[in-house]
Order: structure tokens, then C-alpha cells, then sequence
């Protein structure tokens, strides 16, 4: 339990360093405006990393999730037809697509126990094929009036986006945390025989992780159809590396039974100061992609050396 | 555990076996393809294929080698995007810069090996996340040596070597030769060993007074430079200096090698699987393409192709891993 505190606290003091450097660089970053920016455009990132971590911490991955986004919002877009009233109905779709795609990829990795990474790799491939096809590569639907007045809307200061990701967080937080299907989630990630043999329903929980994950990414997808305005086939793409990468920063692994939602939160977090910080900095689109690179590079490094050291 | 690997040829046939389903998925393709496309069985298809698979499947005999060890390598895709425009700068048209931007290219992905080993190895950073910020450095560093355009020229030689046919073409004679090498390595060395113990146990590797770190810096080390020579077989295939010509490299590789029988949890994975794991993505592009299938719908067949194999995988090898045996063998 010591070690996966000091995982926690680890980023956190990196997100703190970066914070500080940022601010010479960057005046104003610190203000609240821009730190109510900063969640907006990490809420999408930081849904997913939710989903990510909880099949992390079964000892699985998810790699499909952009790929639910990115229907999703291809989805919702094509079923509300430019209708208020068809709202309910086009953004329901996309989300019960999500859980039935995360629901398949829990059967073919929990049931039939595929190896996790190329499953749902072949999954996201499969989708985006799907996804092309209907769309034939285009925008595609008409989006609803009052849809985008929503969720780029704001609750007193706060983006409404923002809003949802905080619920998102203290749900994802108190599932993992604070309930037995959390637990068995630590226990099956931890030792699958043991758990098993123990009575942890080891099965029902790696695919309810993965439900939990499709959902995830179908709410990104739906967040992003808001921020673009349009539905296309890049959007959501990458972000199942973006939040693994998050997922990991924070303490999470490959090898299971470890990580918090707290941690994610942190990686999810220095990775979208990072991405605003070299936008803000004004570079151009190959020094961005250089500087992201090295303080992901970095921050990952000194990392590693602190929690060593704090170990020994 | 296991009960048996007793001896090390039990031990290597375990690690190997996995590569099994990819053979079986490449025997059914070729049945397949002969039946379904009257142009797949033939010669000038076949050195197609060949020419194809080459740098894929030298990607792939990295990526094993690093799986095999226990690490993981996302930026050998974009460092093959760096290392194309700069071996076409390098050549710039002229025979006697061929050797040159050989070397140079190799050169890039040494080095990069070398960066990312030594912070795997000695800062314990993690794999997957390092090559991750890797892999956006390198493509930065791409667009800004070429400027979002394809750049350099190749030599006429060079362009020679990989047009003309010497038995099988030139491309896939580099892959024949780094497969032997890679093989007889993994299976007749002491670092063959090392590398198998590491990525199985990195702990117990220790103790049994493995020198880890370098163990696993020789693996990124490998990773880098086959990616340098993935890089001159794309060039080779290209003939330009094209910036995005790495894009994706690194995903199909790590499919080739585990649909090959590498694992992430180390330990596994053999040369002769990471050639069938590559060929099975090369011969679905190729009959795809023979029959006309748009690339859309390719998309979704060979993602569920993907999840066949692995499937398949599951089925046939219940019994083979070596850490976590007892969840693979006998879950209800």
C-alpha cells in the first residue's frame, strides 16, 4: 500500500514541476481561466483514461477506445439528424454501442482469453473499417441545435464539460475504490488463479471493466463531436495511447492489480499541460510534437529515478 | 509453474510454440488466396509479397527480440520516418553515397536504441511510455528536416539492387540474412538466453547473475538498428525521402510479432513466428488487394483476421505460458 501511495504523490510532484516551469514561459497559465481551459480540453483524454485504468488494473488493455470515440460521434451525429427531440435517442445509441463493443471485447479476452493488446487492436481496426464505410471517409450528420449550446456551454464559470468529468472522476474513483467489483478488479489483476480460487468472480469483472471502458470512449467520442461541431473519422484517434500513456504515468501497469484513479487523474494531467503548453508557447506544429515528446520522455524518466530513490 | 522445462531444448520449444497459429493462418491464406485469385499463385505475386514482407518482418524480428526481453518498442515506426528523408539527403542521387547513408541510417536507429535502452535499463523509466514521447520526438524532428516534404534522392544502384532479383529480390535476401542471424542468436548464444531469462524473470535473471540492464539495453539496442535496416528496405521500396513513410510501422509490427507468439509479459517469441506473424499481415494486404476488396472493407477484414489468429492462438495454446500458466491452463 506505501509504494502505491508514493505512486500517487510521484506524478503529482511532476504535474507541480511542470506547473512551475510553465509559468515563466507561459504567464497567465496559472489562472484560473486557463487552468478551466486546460480540464475542457483534457476532459475527453481524462474520460477515457478512467475506462483505461480499470482494465489496467485487471491486467488488460484497451486499445479499441478510440475507435468507439470515433463511431460514436459518427453515430450520434448521423442518428440525431438535426433534431433536438432525437437527442435522447442518438446519444443512447452511442453509448450503448460503446457498452456492446466493450461487452465483446470483455468476452474475447475474459471468455476466450485472446491476448488483450492485438484483440483489441483487431477490434479498433475492424471499427474504423466500419466507420469508413459509412461514413465513406467523410463528415458525416447533422448535429442538433441545442446539442453543442449544451456542452460547450458553461455552469456559472465552469464548463459543462469540465462538469461531467469531474462526476466521471468521483464515480470512476468510488467504483474502483470503494466497491467490491473494484476490489475483485485489484484481485483478479494481482493473481488471477488466487482470486478465482477465492471465490472473485474474476471473469464478470475483467468484462464489466471493459463495458465500463466501451462507455468511456463513447462519451469522449460524444464530448468531441461537440468541440469540432463535425463528425469524422479522426476524431478520438491516437487518444488510446494518450491514455495509456496517462494511465501509466500515474502509476498504473501492464502487470496489474495496481494504480488509482488518482494517479491517472495526475497523468492526465501532465500530459494535457504539456500538449497546452507548447500550443501557448506559440511553436509550430514539429517543435510542439518535439517538445511533447521530450517532457513526456522526461517526465517519465524523472520519475522513475524519484520512486527509486524514494524506495531504497 | 509448469511442470515440466526441464532441459533448455524443452525450454526453447516452449517459447517457440507459440508461433504455430501464424503458421497454420499463412498455410490457410496461400490455400485460400490459390483458390479465390487466379493471379496469388503466381511467381511474379509471390517475389511481390516477398518484397513486401521484408521490411515488416525485419520490424518484427526487433520487436520480438525486445518483447522477448520483456520491454516493448513504439518508436520504431517513426524512427524508420526520420531515417528514410535522411538516408535520401544522405544519397542525395549519387553512387558513392550509398554506403554513407546506409551507415547513416543504421547509425540513427544505434543511437536511438541507445537512448531508449539506457533509460529502460538504468533510469527504469517505462518502456511503453518512453517510446511513446520517443515516437512524437522523432517524428518532430521528422517534419523539421523535411518540411512536410518528401525529400532526397536515391542513387541509381541503390534503386538497382532492390528492382533486380538475385533468386528471391534484394529486400527479402536482407531479411533472410538478419532471421539467420537473429536466429542463431536467439537459440545458440549465451545473450539468447539472457534475453529469454530476463524478459521471463528480470529477478530471478539477477540473481542467477545476469547482467539485466545490459541485457535489456542489447535488446533496444537490436530493436534500433533493425529499424535502421527496416529503414533502408522502405527506402529501397519507396525511392524517396518520403516523411510520413514510417507512420503505423511500429502498431503492425508488434501484431506481427505477437501474432507470432511474443508476449508482453516476456519470455516468449521466436524468429520463425515474427516471419509467420508478418506474412499473415502481408498475403491479407495482397489477396485483399488481388480481389479488388475496397480499402475500407479491407480495414474490417483484417482487423477481424487479427482477432481470428489471436484466437486461434488461445485455442491451440492453453498450455504454454510459462509465468501465469496455471490462469491460462485451467481457468473454468
Amino acid at each position: 500500500m506505501k509504494s502505491l501511495d508514493w505512486r500517487t504523490h510521484g506524478i503529482w510532484l511532476a504535474v507541480i514541476v511542470l506547473a512551475l516551469v510553465a509559468i515563466p514561459i507561459a504567464p497567465g497559465f496559472l489562472s484560473p481561466r486557463n487552468l478551466l481551459n486546460l480540464l475542457r480540453q483534457a476532459a475527453p483524454l481524462g474520460i477515457v483514461s478512467l475506462g483505461i485504468t480499470l482494465v489496467m488494473v485487471a491486467r488488460r488493455v484497451d486499445l479499441s477506445v478510440g475507435a468507439i470515440a470515433s463511431l460514436a460521434a459518427v453515430m450520434s451525429a448521423a442518428l440525431m439528424g438535426g433534431s433536438d427531440s432525437r437527442l435522447p435517442l442518438a446519444l443512447g445509441s452511442a453509448v450503448l454501442m460503446g457498452a456492446v463493443v466493450g461487452w465483446l471485447n470483455g468476452l474475447l479476452v475474459a471468455r476466450g482469453r485472446l491476448e488483450p493488446f492485438v484483440t483489441t487492436l483487431g477490434v479498433a481496426i475492424l471499427l474504423t473499417g466500419v466507420n469508413r464505410l459509412v461514413t465513406g471517409g467523410t463528415a458525416f450528420g447533422v448535429l442538433a441545435p441545442s446539442f453543442r449550446k449544451v456542452l460547450n456551454g458553461r455552469w456559472g464559470s465552469v464548463p459543462i464539460v469540465v462538469v461531467v468529468l469531474v462526476l466521471l472522476i468521483v464515480v470512476a474513483a468510488y467504483v474502483l475504490h470503494k466497491t467490491r467489483f473494484g476490489r475483485a478488479l485489484y484481485l483478479t489483476g494481482a493473481n488471477e488463479a488466487a482470486a478465482w480460487l477465492s471465490g472473485v468472480k474474476t471473469r464478470r469483472a475483467v468484462i464489466g471493466a471493459y463495458v465500463i471502458s466501451g462507455v468511456t470512449g463513447a462519451i469522449a467520442g460524444i464530448l468531441l463531436l461537440a468541440r469540432y461541431g463535425i463528425s469524422g473519422n479522426l476524431i478520438g484517434e491516437g487518444y488510446e495511447f494518450d491514455a495509456l500513456a496517462a494511465a501509466v504515468l500515474g502509476g498504473t501497469t501492464f502487470e496489474g492489480g495496481k494504480g488509482s484513479i488518482a494517479g491517472t487523474v495526475a497523468g492526465v494531467l501532465l500530459l494535457s499541460m504539456a500538449y497546452t503548453l507548447v500550443l501557448m508557447g506559440g511553436l509550430s506544429y514539429h517543435w510542439q510534437l518535439i517538445v511533447r515528446g521530450g517532457i513526456i520522455i522526461g517526465a517519465v524518466t524523472l520519475y522513475a529515478i524519484t520512486q527509486r530513490k524514494a524506495r531504497s | 509453474m509448469l511442470g515440466r522445462p526441464e532441459t533448455p531444448r524443452d525450454l526453447r520449444s516452449q517459447v517457440g510454440k507459440g508461433g504455430r497459429p501464424a503458421f497454420i493462418a499463412v498455410v490457410l491464406l496461400i490455400v485460400v488466396g490459390t483458390a479465390a485469385s487466379a493471379p496469388f499463385a503466381t511467381t511474379g505475386n509471390a517475389l511481390n509479397v516477398l518484397r513486401q514482407v521484408a521490411p515488416l518482418g525485419v520490424l518484427a524480428l526487433g520487436q520480438t527480440i525486445v518483447l522477448l526481453a520483456g520491454g516493448i518498442d513504439l518508436s520504431v515506426g517513426m524512427l524508420i520516418g526520420l531515417a528514410v528523408p535522411l538516408g535520401a539527403l544522405t544519397m542525395a542521387g549519387n553512387d558513392a553515397q550509398v554506403v554513407p547513408a546506409i551507415l547513416v541510417m543504421l547509425g540513427l536507429g544505434l543511437a536511438v536504441g541507445i537512448v531508449n535502452g539506457v533509460l529502460v535499463a538504468w533510469a527504469g523509466a517505462h518502456p511503453f511510455v518512453l517510446t511513446f514521447g520517443m515516437m512524437a520526438l522523432l517524428q518532430g524532428v521528422t517534419f523539421l528536416l523535411t518540411n512536410y516534404r518528401t525529400v532526397g534522392k536515391t542513387a541509381p544502384s541503390f534503386a538497382a539492387f532492390f528492382t533486380a532479383e538475385f533468386g528471391l529480390p534484394g529486400a527479402a535476401w536482407v531479411l533472410t540474412v538478419l532471421a539467420l542471424a537473429t536466429g542463431f542468436v536467439l537459440r545458440y548464444t549465451r545473450l539468447g538466453r539472457y534475453l529469454l531469462a530476463t524478459g521471463s524473470h528480470a529477478e530471478y535473471a539477477r540473481r542467477a547473475g545476469i547482467r539485466v540492464k545490459r541485457t535489456t539495453l542489447i535488446a533496444y539496442v537490436l530493436s534500433g538498428l533493425f529499424a535502421g535496416f527496416g529503414a533502408v528496405l522502405v527506402l529501397g521500396r519507396l525511392q524517396a525521402g518520403y516523411p510520413l513513410a514510417g507512420s503505423g510501422f511500429e502498431l503492425q509490427a508488434i501484431v506481427a510479432a505477437i501474432l507470432g507468439g511474443a508476449a508482453f509479459s516476456g519470455g516468449q517469441g521466436s524468429v520463425f513466428g515474427a516471419l509467420a506473424g508478418a506474412l499473415v499481415l502481408a498475403l491479407v494486404a495482397n489477396l485483399l488487394n488481388l480481389l479488388g476488396v475496397s480499402a475500407y472493407l479491407q480495414q474490417v477484414v483484417m482487423g477481424g483476421i487479427i482477432v481470428g489468429v489471436v484466437g486461434l492462438r488461445a485455442a491451440t495454446g492453453r498450455r504454454r505460458f510459462l509465468v501465469h500458466s496455471w490462469t491460462n491452463a485451467k481457468a473454468p
